[in-house]
């Protein structure tokens, strides 16, 4: 259990004179998923990139499996780690296929390994992969790149899943039906995730614990059955912004 | 008519040989420009602080008055000595400069976040450069080939000021000789090169574009 987990000790960031990260201090329980929430600046996405070293703090350590990811060979930490983006960033002179089976091409893994992976991924993201696998990227709907970001990411079956505003530029109805996918999915293959969001409906249905943050520090930090309870005034904020619109009877959930 | 025939059968097999010497010297230039230019615009892309001291070089050489470069350059030893193999060089300045900024400008021009996931999937230097980079830059890259082709074939008119050869002798004896056929002999050979490199590069630059993603 404890070997998955994901830790921060005191970590700081400073770009032009400006606190990005300001001693972060906390640990994620492996298989468990967090969401990191806050406004734009507040330094969720800088926070989740210290994880697989595309961002280096300048003050304060971060650990993976209890190791300092400063001591790891950087590729070989990285392709531990699944990354999923806002905009999918699938490679466009790719085909589906291809784009999925990136992390295995990067190894050298057998030919007939990757097509049952591929197709076995394509499946569990809702993409039939006879239809998909040799279409390119601009041939597909947001919602479908989005869900070949996610089958490429966990491609290598790896521990961990960090996943910046993962739907974010998808309308609702599709963001809603790749989030019930996700949510769905992550029943099934156990991961540490880690996602960033502004959306706190999206943090409430997928995450078990969730984050909030404001200048570069951690202010709030829930269970996600907790945070309609805080008093909080930054995750009240949250809260009142969602109920904002909303029917009582809704708000109440005495609909269904 | 009769005046068009004579005047090919007095010098047709003087421009074919002319026009592949002109074929020889800009291919010659090309091929060590592109040598030069795409390792060095990729080097760049890893040494940003390079690129505008680089470019700006490179730029210099191409604002140098063509005639003034090659004359400039016929008192350097070795260089002097072979008329071909000094054109095929100031050629190879004066293609530089497309090729090296259309490889660095097409690379440092990805969209960033694609660099990222290449990054965040565990690619090595080498991996990113031979699997994203160069094929999304490919297209760019190619357009910066076709520029510098054009500019040479062009140039490459004045070589024949040093005894290089190649259809400039034609367009200047045709001067000289205030005989307006000859000039057209040269230029018209010339221009026709410089259109089919310009289509055949384009043809495979669309080949090579990337679609984006249709949003």
């Amino acid at each position: 259990m404890a070997a998955d987990e994901i830790t921060f000790q005191q970590i700081s960031l400073a770009l032009n004179g400006q606190q990005i990260l300001n001693d972060v201090s906390l640990s994620l329980a492996a298989q468990s998923t967090t969401a990191l929430l806050g406004r734009s600046g507040s330094g969720k996405t800088t926070l989740l990139r210290t994880i697989n070293a595309l961002v280096t703090p300048t003050q304060g350590t971060v650990s993976v499996h209890g190791r300092n990811v400063a001591d790891y060979d950087r590729n070989e930490l990285r392709r531990g780690i699944g990354y999923v983006i806002q905009e999918s960033g699938l490679f466009p002179h790719m085909t589906i296929g291809r784009n999925v089976a990136m992390s295995y091409e990067l190894t050298g893994k057998s030919s007939e390994a990757v097509q049952r992976r591929v197709n076995e991924l394509l499946g569990m993201t809702g993409l039939p992969p006879q239809e998909f696998s040799s279409r390119y990227p601009h041939q597909l709907s947001g919602g479908q790149r989005q869900r070949v970001g996610l089958a490429r990411a966990l491609m290598s079956d790896p521990p961990i899943l960090l996943m910046d505003e993962p739907f974010g530029a998808l309308d609702p109805i599709t963001r809603s039906e790749v989030q019930t996918m996700l949510h769905e999915l992550l029943q099934r293959v156990r991961k540490t995730v880690v996602i960033v969001t502004h959306d706190l409906e999206e943090a409430l249905y997928v995450a078990d614990r969730i984050l909030f943050l404001e200048h570069g520090r951690v202010v709030a930090d829930l269970s996600s059955g907790d945070v309609r309870k805080s008093q909080h005034p930054a995750v009240r904020e949250y809260v009142k912004a969602i109920r904002r619109g909303a029917p009582e009877a809704i708000r109440e959930g005495t609909l269904p | 008519m009769s005046d068009i025939t004579a005047f090919f059968s007095r010098h047709g097999w003087e421009i074919a040989r002319l026009s592949f010497e002109h074929l020889w010297l800009t291919g010659s230039a090309m091929l060590l420009a592109t040598a030069v230019g795409l390792p060095l615009g990729i080097v760049l892309t890893r040494y940003h602080a390079w690129a505008k001291p680089v470019l700006a070089v490179a730029n210099i050489i191409q604002t140098v008055p063509s005639l003034a470069l090659f004359g400039l350059l016929l008192p350097v030893p070795w260089l002097g000595a072979n008329a071909p193999r000094l054109a095929i060089l100031a050629l190879t300045g004066y293609a530089l400069l497309p090729i090296l900024r259309n490889t660095y400008v097409g690379i440092v021009g990805i969209d960033p976040s694609l660099r990222d996931v290449a990054n965040a999937l565990g690619m090595t230097d080498w991996q990113r450069l031979g699997k994203v980079e160069l094929p999304l830059a490919a297209s760019f890259i190619l357009a910066g080939i076709r520029t510098a082709t054009v500019i040479c074939v062009g140039v490459a008119t004045i070589a024949a000021a040093i005894g290089a050869g190649g259809l400039g002798e034609l367009i200047f004896r045709g001067v000289a000789s205030v005989d307006n056929g000859l000039v057209l002999a040269g230029a018209v050979p010339a221009a026709l090169l410089a259109l089919i490199a310009d289509s055949g590069l384009g043809a495979l630059e669309r080949r090579l574009a990337v679609k984006a993603h249709g949003t």
